[in-house]
């Protein structure tokens, strides 16, 4: 699915290796987050990667008018445009709960600012009937645990969003695929003390993504986290209560 | 601000490991913040090396340069590749081969970064007509320990580009280097295979002049003695038109350490016997084979040193210089099929001219490298064999060392005063610091 593909969240790690994914299939790359000076410096690197061009553009989450930009952006882009989101962010729990701005940015930047984006966006997906849709959400949002729930909580919510997207834009033939990611080996996670799993590599993962677009749906990554998930969303609510993680 | 994290490092052989502070920075300045704060450090790209020479000391901490690992120009007139050091071989081949531009030196695993195949100035098959990497560099930028990026080339500080190019990281964090690429016919490679019986059969192999014999590579059964000695596989090839998909992704991977008895001399003796008969041919075969295919065959098994299991195992690689080879390898062989210390992969090249870089492993001869897996009485054996080389008048190649001595260092290498000297000049304070590098004296080891 080649067009353009605008990456929201592009200094993600995982954003980063899906950009270079697409430039290797000849992409046309509208690269947004907040320090478009850091985003120029991949630009070069996407082009010698076969990106037919890059744009970079300032993208705040909550910022009404960046998002305005971002969408006549897209109304001048080769067509089809397609979006992948990477947006996040993932404060301690104890400091969220003692810290309602820092909760609400949470919020705002992985949930909220997903939804109005893609809101904003629909009129543009539903009249070229193309492109697809990529909204990276979490495992964590299967189910809310003791260690993570108020992230949880904001990928719970991006994953109901994005099934009713898909239906949506099922008439549109636009896919949406939402990903949840297990433990990548990102920035996100160097250096944390993580499961005694296999580390999910970036570039697999944009592998998976730009192949698994055409067609939406739900993905976990790597493959080992839907059995764990399924059994961790199938513990009896007394012992999972018990459970420290 | 950065962050350090905690994990364990361990040469590809998995024979040492080292449990060391490491940092992961994806732009210069936070390569330059951990530098500065870190009394004694190490760069560390992607492991390939077998012994200890990314291994960072007790005291040090460790940079791993996988993430700096941008593209940053490519001139399509020239040739001319600007990269982050943390680019991969992989990356390059996959990005430039399809276009007709090819590393002109490739070592046995596209798992290489840039920097770390600067800092061993790595050699491939084809090293009597390429060279070693060196060849190829025309500048490196490097971090050094005063905290400025400097730029080193055969005009610009030329004493400390020839430190750099094979200088086990020793002169400081290589952040990017100009490559030159060489054209490329294709993505294809033609290659000559016949069965030798012994070692006078496989010489005559690689002092015979073809046309073309760009690349050159013997698989040997070490294993074989007496008249069998030197029984191999050789192989001859240059790149040729056709347009395969260079496809670099590790294949599977190795999915477990298999337990220590698993690879035993019977296990290993089968194995050799099957390949050697499956290329159940006297007469030269010619085949058309992709990139990878002939470059890297063992990349099709990500992490196959587990098969070694956990106690890892060590290579062995030598130059024997013409002079002394034809004495010298059989001499080699006999000790090495004696010890029944049961080796897999046995390789025979040659190399040319030896390099501008002032630890320069190449000379005239033959390369013979092999791997032992860990056992009681290796590490001694391994000594053995470098006192053999050292007394021939050959070189142990530091990417795969993890036995020498500094005294073996210094008279395998008659360049160390200069590249000591250099050192001394860049690093007093020796802030760049290797388990290698201590055991070589090179460095003080407290
Ligand atoms: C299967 C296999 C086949 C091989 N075949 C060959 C071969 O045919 N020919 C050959 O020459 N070698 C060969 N090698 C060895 C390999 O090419 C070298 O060890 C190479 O240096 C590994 O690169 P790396 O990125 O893994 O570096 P590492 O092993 O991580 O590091 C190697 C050295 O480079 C230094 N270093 C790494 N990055 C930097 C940086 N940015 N700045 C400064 N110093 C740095 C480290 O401190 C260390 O001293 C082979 C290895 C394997 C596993
Ligand atoms: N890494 C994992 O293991 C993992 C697992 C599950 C899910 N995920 C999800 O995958 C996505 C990417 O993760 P990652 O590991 O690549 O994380 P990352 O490197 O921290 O990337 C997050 C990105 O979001 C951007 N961002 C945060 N707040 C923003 C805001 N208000 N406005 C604009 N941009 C903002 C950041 O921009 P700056 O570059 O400007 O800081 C950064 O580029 C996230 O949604 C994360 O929740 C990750």
């Amino acid at each position: 699915m080649t067009g353009t593909w605008i990456i929201l969240g592009a200094g993600s790690a995982l954003a980063k290796a899906f950009a270079r994914e697409a430039a290797k299939h000849g992409a046309h790359l509208i690269l947004a987050g907040r320090n478009p000076q850091e985003l120029a410096t991949q630009e070069q690197d996407l082009r010698l990667r076969g990106a037919a061009s890059v744009t970079c553009a300032l993208f705040d989450a909550m910022n009404e008018q960046h998002r305005g930009a971002l969408v006549a952006m897209a109304a001048q882009a080769k067509a089809p445009v397609s979006l992948y989101w990477a947006i996040g962010t993932m404060p301690e729990e104890a400091a969220m709960r003692a810290d309602a701005v820092l909760c609400t940015q949470m919020v705002n930047s992985n949930f909220t600012s997903a939804m109005l984006t893609c809101n904003a966006l629909l009129p543009l997906f539903e009249q070229q009937k193309a492109g697809a849709i990529v909204l990276l959400g979490s495992v964590a949002g299967d189910r809310g645990r003791k260690k993570n729930y108020q992230y949880g909580a904001s990928k719970a919510g991006l994953a109901a969003y994005a099934q009713g997207l898909a239906a949506h834009l099922s008439a549109f033939q636009v896919p949406v695929l939402l990903v949840k990611p297990g433990v990548m080996d990102t920035p996100m996670t160097w250096g944390k003390k993580n499961p005694p799993l296999p580390l999910g590599v970036p570039e697999g993962l944009a592998k998976v993504c730009w192949q698994r677009a055409a067609r939406g749906g739900t993905l976990y990554y790597p493959w080992f986290w839907w059995p764990i998930m399924l059994a961790i969303l199938h513990l009896p609510r007394k012992i999972f209560n018990k459970l420290n993680f | 601000m950065i962050l350090w994290g905690q994990t364990t490092l361990t040469g590809w052989g998995r024979t040492s490991r080292a449990a060391t502070s490491a940092a992961r920075p994806h732009t210069l300045s936070a390569v330059q913040e951990a530098v500065q704060n870190s009394p004694a450090i190490l760069a560390h790209g992607l492991g390939r090396s077998y012994g200890d020479a990314a291994l960072p000391t007790e005291a040090a901490r460790a940079i791993l340069t996988d993430q700096l690992d941008q593209l940053v120009s490519f001139d399509p007139q020239s040739g001319v590749l600007v990269a982050q050091a943390g680019v991969s071989f992989k990356t390059i081949l996959e990005t430039f081969l399809p276009r007709g531009w090819l590393i002109p030196v490739a070592p046995g695993t596209s798992f290489v970064t840039l920097g770390g195949a600067i800092a061993n100035n790595v050699h491939g098959k084809n090293h009597p007509v390429a060279g070693a990497l060196s060849r190829h560099i025309l500048w490196v930028e490097v971090l050094t320990a005063d905290g400025r990026v400097c730029r080193f080339s055969r005009t610009e500080n030329a004493p400390a580009f020839f430190a750099t190019l094979g200088g086990i990281g020793l002169t400081g964090i290589i952040v990017q280097a100009a490559l030159q690429l060489t054209p490329a016919a294709g993505s294809c490679v033609a290659v000559t295979q016949h069965r030798c019986k012994n070692l006078e059969d496989l010489l005559a192999a690689f002092t015979s002049k073809p046309e073309r014999d760009d690349y050159a590579v013997a698989w040997l059964d070490a294993l074989s003695g007496g008249a069998a000695l030197g029984r191999s596989i050789f192989e001859r090839a240059h790149i040729a038109p056709g347009n395969a998909p260079v496809r670099l992704d590790g294949g599977p991977v190795f999915p477990l350490d298999l337990p220590s008895f698993a690879l035993n001399p019977l296990s290993i003796r089968l194995f050799n016997k099957v390949r050697y008969a499956w290329v159940g041919r006297a007469n030269p075969t010619l085949s058309i084979v992709p990139h990878a295919q002939f470059f890297y065959p063992l990349d099709r098994i990500q992490h196959w040193n587990r098969m070694y299991g956990k106690r890892g195992f060590h290579q062995f690689q030598c130059v024997i210089p013409d002079a002394a080879a034809p004495q010298a390898l059989p001499k080699l062989l006999e000790m090495i099929s004696q010890s029944a210390r049961a080796s897999f992969l046995a390789v025979l090249k040659r190399l040319g001219q030896e390099d501008e870089n002032y630890l320069s492993y190449a000379m005239p001869g033959y390369v013979l490298a092999l791997d032992f897996p860990n056992s009681p009485g290796t590490p001694e054996f391994l000594s053995t064999l470098n006192k053999f080389t050292r007394d021939v008048g050959g070189r142990v190649y530091l990417a795969k060392d993890s036995t020498l001595t500094a005294d073996d260092l210094a008279a395998m290498y008659p360049r160390l005063p200069d590249f000591k000297r250099v050192l001394a000049e860049l690093d007093p304070q020796e802030k760049f610091t290797s388990r290698m590098a201590q055991r070589l004296g090179l460095r003080r080891t407290a």
